[in-house]
């Protein structure tokens, strides 16, 4: 049995399509993500699938029960931490979980063991009597996961879990989500970062204007866009306009600065290399270092959606905002 | 009762208890439903006179029907303002049963804002009530029936406005044709029929039977009836209008 099934899956906010007949298999113990700029249909989907929110029409059967007629049924089987959610900031991080573990059910003397194995693995135990209210944003969300796992899911959601965290808190919750996946939770995941997806998904599905664009591993995602490669070269310093100098050079499709290193992409690495060294002679510059890269994720998602990783974070931020002001904070 | 109703019923009221703790000292709270019928009260009964029995009633239907429902028509859009509704939502528990621990915590809200303060004044001025037990029962179903309005006017709000608001618009009129201030045979007769299909109506009855003595106990169960009647339907239309407010 697949953990996800998702059959023609779309949603309309008015007339607006959300959410295009999207079709896709997780299969159990997999960590899937859903990768996609502000507004493509992350969230619509990932709460359509959680049973917030009702689709228009298609099905998802969430381990092996239908979302739509049995909502209840299958949010007892999993653990959503959606980008919205907060845990309750009157209330300690201990009776939160205690409160969440009390709507499945569970016996006290259980909720109390889970609650105290999850905040000691997600480092807040010393803080559990504290109100949450006190606690920063990335404590927040390590709550809110704990919150969520409560019941031990065979199948976790996550919309967004990094967005807008501190490194240190980021880092840790990727860390405990490798874990968690290793121990056999299928994950399923959407955001923007594509280094996120890249390190820790199987499989990641690329959504763009509702549609599902791309599907399959970060590895062969990246290989489906290896005609061009990238030639990484640095000259020791930063000179303003080199870009658009070398993209001049014949055997270059295009350019991209990072950092003091500007990266060319070619069809053609070896004739790049040459064509570099007559350059730096001829302006009299030295080459401190110069590579041959690999596509990355980002450049397959620039290929198929057209936006880099910079759009797309810019994107975020400018959703948040909107969601910020809409609450009235 | 079936298994999974009991089970129903003790999230409810675990969702009511968790309520209690967060939502009944916050400002919209106190403010609507404790300050507020407090103050409409003294503008009833200062200067005209009244004694403490004869304002009793008054006192009791003001603030069930206040209190009643200040809780219910808070919790949901502060919820959704601070994100803890979707933390809510993605927990295995189905939306009548959201919206009937939500009616329980602004049910017994009431119920309790209702009771003391009727109780001390009763007690301090040495009046005694006609029927103590018939008095409870009287403010349980106004505070339960007000706690479904707060509901129903709450489920799609996304600010405590969007439900403050029509809430006010609704009842601040109910209370000037539900006999509270002026018996409702001295109304116009349209307005008489009006009267009577307002919740406020049978609260203020069957509080003028239980306080004062006033009416017949046949009377006190139609109002009951009544007030059962619409608890039961708020709660649907709330479940009903969460459900829509999803899609």
């Amino acid at each position: 049995m697949n953990a996800l099934n998702v059959d023609n899956l779309t949603k309309y906010y008015g007339d607006l399509l959300a959410v295009d007949h999207i079709s896709f298999k997780v299969r159990q113990g997999e960590f899937f993500g859903l990768l996609g700029p502000n507004g493509a249909g992350k969230t619509t989907t990932i709460r359509m699938l959680t049973g917030l929110l009702k689709p228009t029409s298609g099905t998802a059967r969430v381990m092996g029960i239908d979302v739509v007629k049995n909502p209840v049924d299958v949010k007892a089987q999993i653990g959503v931490i959606s980008e919205t959610a907060n845990p309750y900031l009157e209330m300690s991080a201990w009776d939160n979980l205690m409160f969440a573990g009390s709507m499945h059910d569970m016996p006290k003397d259980e909720r109390e063991e889970q609650a105290e194995n999850l905040l000691k693995l997600l480092g807040i135990y010393d803080r559990r009597n504290e109100k949450v209210g006190n606690f920063s944003k990335g404590l927040r969300k390590r709550v809110t996961i704990a919150m969520a796992l409560i019941h031990d899911p065979p199948l976790l959601f996550l919309d967004e879990p990094t967005a807008g965290l501190d490194v240190q808190s980021a880092r840790m919750i990727r860390e405990f989500l490798r874990k968690l996946n290793e121990r056999g939770t299928t994950i399923f995941l959407t955001t923007h970062y594509i280094e996120e997806a890249d390190l820790l998904c199987d499989r990641v599905g690329i959504i763009k204007s509702g549609k599902l664009i791309a599907l399959d591993s970060p590895e062969n995602l990246k290989a489906a866009n290896r005609e061009e490669k990238i030639v990484e070269v640095s000259f020791g310093k930063y000179i303003t306009g080199i870009e658009k100098e070398l993209v001049k050079l014949s055997a270059v499709n295009r350019t991209k600065k990072r950092g003091d290193k500007i990266q060319l992409y070619t069809n053609d690495p070896s004739k790049v290399i040459q064509e570099i060294s007559k350059f730096a002679e001829g302006k009299n510059l030295k080459i401190v270092s110069i590579n041959t890269l690999t596509p990355t994720l980002e450049d397959a998602l620039v290929e198929l959606t057209g936006f880099s990783s910079l759009d797309m974070e810019r994107m975020e931020q400018i959703g948040r905002l909107r969601k910020i002001k809409m609450k009235g904070v | 009762m079936g298994k999974n109703t009991v089970k129903n019923l003790r999230k409810a009221v675990r969702i009511a208890w968790k309520d209690t703790r967060i939502y009944y000292f916050s400002a919209p709270t106190v403010m609507m439903g404790l300050l507020f019928p407090v103050l409409m009260f003294l503008t009833f009964w200062i200067g005209r006179g009244l004694s403490v029995s004869e304002a009793l009633p008054g006192l009791a239907a003001l603030t069930a029907f206040f209190s009643g429902s200040s809780v219910a028509v808070t919790t949901l859009a502060l919820e959704r303002t601070k994100g803890t509704f979707d933390t809510q939502l993605a927990m295995p528990v189905s939306l009548l049963t959201i919206a009937l621990g939500k009616t329980l915590a602004s049910f017994l809200y009431g119920f309790i804002i209702t009771v003391i303060p009727v109780g001390v004044l009763a007690l301090l001025s040495q009046y005694q009530v006609a029927n103590p037990m018939l008095f409870l029962v009287s403010v349980a179903f106004s505070a339960l029936a007000s706690a479904g309005l707060g509901m129903v006017l709450s489920a799609s709000a996304r600010h405590v406005h969007e439900a403050m608001t029509p809430l006010n618009l609704i009842r601040i009129p109910m209370m000037f044709i539900s006999g509270l201030f002026a018996p409702i045979t001295s109304l116009p007769s349209v307005l008489q029929g009006v009267a009577y299909i307002m919740p406020l109506t049978h609260t203020v009855s069957s509080l003028q039977y239980a306080i004062l003595g006033l009416g017949d106990i046949r009377t006190f169960f139609i109002n009951i009836g009544v007030l059962t009647l619409y608890a039961v339907f708020f709660l649907v239309t709330a479940a009903k209008r969460l459900e829509k407010s999803l899609e």
